[in-house]
């Protein structure tokens, strides 16, 4: 039972970040109708920022913290000007595929920057082997501060989108750009907010996974984004609350498959293996698609306008 | 109030509107006709400046506009109805409304003009938590009206009113754009299909043809015009076939940008 607990408690953690980074991708999707696949790279170039100002200046981690956000605002900025930009009136698909280059680009200068980072490396925080004791269940520091950070900014995130006017103009270019260009919302405003929120997002998950896996290279990111590409076409990828229980979802269903594949196996091969878990989460991805084409939620459509 | 002057304007390599010249003067209803594709749609958009101006001029209270871009232009007082509405499905029908008030600084005011506008439209009141998804046509024709209302226009274009709508829906809307035209003053370019009930509301009357205005006057002039009857009323057919009607029109082509009657005299002649 406690085993359970314990196994449905990290997946929790491990969900809440899919449900963080599969918010921001449907961010950018729904204001800007850009399938990011270069979301992922994003965070890894924020995160491998932070490491550097870490271990080359060795700054204190939250003052090198707290410049690597203001990075991640810089370069969801950068992005949004220099590549979403122009490319806005370009077909989905295309977008979709040009974000592919833009993470190869990404993760190129990175790697030409800092060559250390093209092989694992330690990443330290001051959370590092700290941990929590909740009854008989176990919680790393790190867990805990990812649990705590992704509910905060979900609250916070929400709190913006509803209640303040930039945040209703946000959706409501997201729902229709014409209607809101015609309202005088500055959507080119907008499409920049928008790409600097969830750089910011990204970068945030991105140390939180940086921290509780505490090794890091340029490409750490690539396998969660599988994950949390899925969580938000769970979820609809049109809908934010939905992108963080698509999230939720994949989460869970990652940590219940390792408890049950661990220790066995087919043959020779190993059922423990995470790239087992990836395929058979893929797979029921797929099925789960076939099933509900619009994800868990997508209903019909409201539109009776 | 507005005033155009040989506006050319289209979609690419596409020359939709070849020099229209119009004025619409402060506080009237100007109602302008044409068929399917004639490019009413395209006019509207391109005074919005949603659509860019290629060549011609257009003058909002004094002032040229045609190269503003379209947040400039609603601060400026222009408002726009579009057509199909494109209300926001998502955000609720108070949400709208305050997107329509976005370029406002002021609560208290906003929110007094929200009660304004539900009072022009009660029907309004107990959906205004409901997504506008949920709205039916009349709604949310009403709704796409109330939140041009809550940027405080001193020009209201709208494109389309009754298209989808119920007769009885159309002239409860009518009725309210009325009060707002006679009462408040409030200026207004309609394009609308059912010709007869613009004109019957209308002070003066614009009709487009193929991108270019054949026909201007007053709405009783216009309602007598034979070519008018039989195109736009579906009024008992001349002896004329249609495909002359139609090759008539041609000739009733006005030239200057000077509102007149002689067109529709020019028209008695053809
Ligand atoms: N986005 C577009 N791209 C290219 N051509 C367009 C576009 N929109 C409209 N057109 C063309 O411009 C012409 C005028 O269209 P417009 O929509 O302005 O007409 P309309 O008078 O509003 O017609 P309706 O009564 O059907 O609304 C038509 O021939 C149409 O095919
Ligand atoms: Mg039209």
């Amino acid at each position: 039972m406690l085993a359970l607990l314990q196994i449905l408690l990290s997946g929790l953690v491990t969900g809440s970040l899919y449900g963080l980074l599969a918010l921001g991708i449907v961010l950018i999707y729904r204001t800007t109708g850009v399938l990011n696949f270069a979301y992922g790279a994003l965070a890894a170039t924020v995160t491998c920022f932070l490491y550097v100002l870490l271990t080359g200046p060795h700054l204190p981690f939250w003052q090198a913290l707290l410049l690597s956000l203001l990075f991640a605002l810089l370069l969801g900025a950068v992005v949004e000007r220099g590549f979403a930009r122009p490319l806005l009136a370009a077909p989905i698909l295309t977008k979709a595929i040009a974000t592919l280059a833009l993470a190869l680009v990404l993760q190129t200068v990175v790697q030409a920057l800092w060559p250390q980072l093209t092989s694992p490396v330690h990443f330290p925080t001051p959370f590092e082997g700290q941990a929590l004791r909740l009854g008989g269940l176990y919680l790393s520091l790190a867990d805990g501060l990812a649990l705590l950070t992704t509910a905060l900014l979900l609250g916070l995130l929400q709190l913006f989108l509803q209640r303040t006017r930039l945040g209703i103009a946000m959706r409501a270019t997201a729902d229709s750009l014409e209607a809101a260009r015609l309202m005088g919302i500055p959507v080119g405003l907008i499409f920049l907010f928008a790409w600097m929120l969830a750089s910011l997002l990204a970068a945030i998950a991105g140390v939180l996974i940086a921290a509780r896996q505490t090794v890091i290279d340029v490409q750490f990111m690539d396998p969660v984004l599988l994950l949390a590409f899925i969580g938000a076409v769970l979820g609809g990828l049109d809908r934010l609350a939905g992108a963080v229980v698509g999230g939720l979802v994949v989460g869970l269903a990652d940590n219940v498959l390792a408890l049950l594949l661990a220790g066995h196996s087919l043959g020779t091969l190993d059922l423990g293996d995470p790239g087992i878990r990836q395929t058979l989460i893929f797979a029921g991805f797929v099925l789960l698609l076939l099933l509900r084409p619009r994800g868990l939620f997508g209903g019909a459509a409201l539109r009776r306008v | 109030m507005l005033r155009v002057e040989g506006l050319h304007a289209g979609y690419g390599p596409l020359e939709i509107l070849h020099g229209i010249s119009l004025e619409v003067p402060a506080g009237s209803l100007v109602a302008l006709l044409g068929a399917n594709g004639a490019g009413k749609t395209t006019l509207m958009r391109t005074l919005m400046g949603l659509l860019p101006t290629r060549s011609g001029r257009i003058l909002f209270a004094d002032q040229e506009i045609q190269r503003a871009g379209v947040e400039r232009r609603v601060r400026l007082g222009l408002a726009l109805v579009p057509e199909g509405r494109e209300l926001f499905p998502s955000l609720s029908v108070r949400e709208n409304l305050l997107m329509g008030a976005f370029g406002r600084r002021g609560r208290a005011a906003i929110e007094s003009d929200i009660e304004r506008v539900l009072a022009y439209f009660p029907a309004l009141k107990a959906r205004l938590s409901l997504p506008a998804a949920s709205l039916s046509g009349g709604e949310g024709q009403m709704l796409a009206i109330g939140r041009a209302l809550m940027g405080q226009p001193r020009l209201l274009l709208i494109d389309e009113l009754s298209q989808g709508l119920a007769p009885a829906i159309v002239e409860s809307v009518l009725a309210v754009l009325l009060r707002l035209n006679r009462q408040e003053g409030l200026t207004m370019l309609l394009v609308e299909q059912n010709a007869r009930k613009a004109l019957k509301v209308a002070n003066l009357a614009y009709v487009l043809q193929s991108g270019s205005l054949v026909l201007q006057g007053r709405p009783a002039e216009l309602a007598a015009n034979p070519i008018i009857q039989q195109l736009y009323l579906g009024g008992e057919a001349s002896a004329e076939a249609p495909e002359d009607a139609g090759t008539g029109q041609v000739s009733l082509v006005s030239g200057g940008p000077a509102i007149s009657n002689g067109a529709e005299e020019e028209g008695g002649n053809g």
